[in-house]
């Protein structure tokens, strides 16, 4: 554990290293929370201020504000770290440390989550105290089990953008892997609009996904929402999905282990 | 100069179709993003009648419009997009040393072949939906390309407006606000006068999507007047003296490796 603390300290730092840009980065996803906003606000006036496909405005107010802070809790670069090093071949100096292929990768967006997730949490604390009145605040009771979903949702997001990047040692680029990921992502997760409005074919194929395990769940575990499968079925196949993503990383690192070939040696 | 840029962009896809895994994902990603693009829509329509009274062919006229102006910004001047990295490498003192334009030079590296595949989905869309709105007819496809030309314009304007703050602040070859505004597009897929006034602001004149792709269907369906035509046209080449003034600026700002 100590060394995945210390590949956490290592990757917060290097977050820092160029701080306008790191500070700009944090709050430039603002803008699109707002844009968010303006949407649905303008959404909701238009149908005189009645439930859409069941969802009350505070309710989707409230949404709107988690989903953000979830989905937002890496950004574009900070996913994208293992896939350029794969690119550029700098996973070479991964393969050589002392410390397992995985810890690495997950000590590195821990720290990467880490600042983010704290500037999130402050952007939630502060909408609520502004605009609390037109949101559906979440009940105290609901913590709990918002939490293990949250921690369950993070730790299946890391490891399915771990497999993604994976890939890249087969294709030689990443950025069409990672806006093929970050498409399915956006729409499946519930980021982009709740699951729940969605028709209900979509709805079933959604539910067959990974996605909406890694967003739409917690969000609605915390709003008392509908979970689509009920809480039990959401820790449940959350844990599936992150053990299926464990055994696919095995799979795709061992392939790729065995046909690295590292300039010099 | 057009030779150069052309016989450029067909060494960079010799190039990359060598790679061929990476080929066919980069089309596959272009097809896939977008019709998750369009899914919005689609399922929004699915709980709402309409918005704003505009029907969902129309709103799928729009992102036709935007799918052809990223696609072919991503293919003719995927180059934008290398900026920060070229400033942070030191290879923007390449495109400086050389007897060319920079702007021409930055513009014709690279080539985003994503772009071929958004481009393809815009390209079969604008048709199709103008059919099914009625607006097949030689005005509309006349004005269809206008507005296809003229959004590409704006949109490289943007993305080289947004690229350009490399020049001013150091953030280790990467930085969101391109992407950010980049994002701000997709408030532009919806009519323009469902949101406040600020934003409609927003979208018309800072960041301009709404000239690219919200504006051409309201002149299409006869919601706005034919003169907006002028309008965009204006706006379009506005904002490429803007954007290319600002990568001079730019420039002048450049302290080449190591800033």
């Amino acid at each position: 554990m100590r060394t995945f603390w210390k590949l956490t300290a290592i990757s917060i730092q290097g977050q820092l290293y160029y701080r306008t840009s790191f500070f700009i980065n944090l709050l430039t996803p603002l803008a699109l929370l707002g844009g968010q906003y303006l949407l649905w606000a303008a959404l909701y006036e238009q149908q005189g201020g009645a439930a859409i496909g069941g969802m009350e405005r505070r309710e989707m107010f409230a949404y709107i504000l988690f989903a953000f802070a979830m989905s937002n809790l890496l950004n574009w670069a900070g996913e994208n770290r293992l896939s350029r090093e794969i690119k550029t071949g700098q996973v070479a100096a991964r393969c050589v440390r002392p410390a397992a292929f995985l810890t690495q990768y997950l000590a590195e967006m821990t720290g990467a989550l880490f600042l983010q997730g704290i500037v999130n949490l402050l952007v939630v604390l502060a909408g609520f105290l502004c605009f609390g009145r037109y949101m559906t605040v979440p009940s105290v009771s609901a913590l709990p089990a918002f939490i293990l979903c949250l921690v369950l949702a993070v730790a299946l997001r890391l490891m399915m953008i771990d497999v993604f990047s994976l890939l890249c040692f087969f294709t030689t680029g990443y950025l069409g892997i990672s806006w093929t990921r970050a498409a399915l992502f956006d729409f499946f997760s519930g980021a982009m609009i709740p699951v729940v409005l969605f028709p209900g074919w979509l709805k079933a194929v959604a539910c067959y996904t990974p996605f909406p395990y890694m967003l739409q769940a917690p969000v609605a575990v915390l709003l008392g929402q509908d979970t689509l499968v009920g809480l039990p079925a959401v820790y449940g196949l959350q844990t599936v999905w992150i053990l299926i993503f464990l055994g696919l990383h095995g799979l795709i690192y061992g392939l790729a282990r065995r046909n690295l070939t590292i300039a010099g040696g | 100069m057009i030779r150069i840029f052309l016989s450029m962009k067909a060494q960079y896809i010799k190039t990359e179709m060598e790679y061929s895994a990476n080929f066919w994902m980069m089309l596959l990603s272009g097809v896939l993003t977008r019709l998750v693009s369009m899914a919005a829509p689609f399922v929004i329509y699915s709980n709402l009648p309409d918005i704003a009274g505009w029907k969902r062919d129309e709103i799928y006229l729009i992102l036709a419009f935007l799918f052809i102006a990223e696609g072919l910004c991503s293919v003719l001047f995927e180059g934008i997009w290398q900026m920060p990295a070229m400033v942070f490498d030191g290879k923007f003192d390449c495109i400086l040393s050389r007897p060319v334009s920079p702007l021409f030079q930055v513009m014709s590296y690279g080539m985003g072949l994503q772009g071929i595949s958004v481009f393809l989905v815009g390209a079969v869309s604008l048709p199709v939906f103008l059919k099914r709105l009625g607006l097949f007819q030689p005005q509309g496809v006349v004005l269809s390309l206008f507005f296809v030309l003229c959004g590409t314009l704006l949109c490289m304007s943007i993305y080289l407006m947004g690229n350009c703050v490399v020049f001013w602040f150091d953030a280790g070859g990467r930085t969101t606000i391109p992407y950010t505004l980049s994002q701000v597009g997709q408030y532009a897929r919806y009519p323009l006068e469902i949101y406040p006034d600020i934003m409609r602001f927003l979208l018309l004149f800072l960041v301009p999507y709404g000239f690219i792709c919200v504006v051409p269907v309201e002149i299409l369906r006869g919601s706005a007047s034919l003169i907006w035509d002028f309008g965009v046209a204006g706006i379009s080449v506005g904002f490429f003296l803007l954007a290319r003034a600002v990568f001079y600026r730019g420039i002048r700002h450049y302290e080449s490796v190591g800033m």
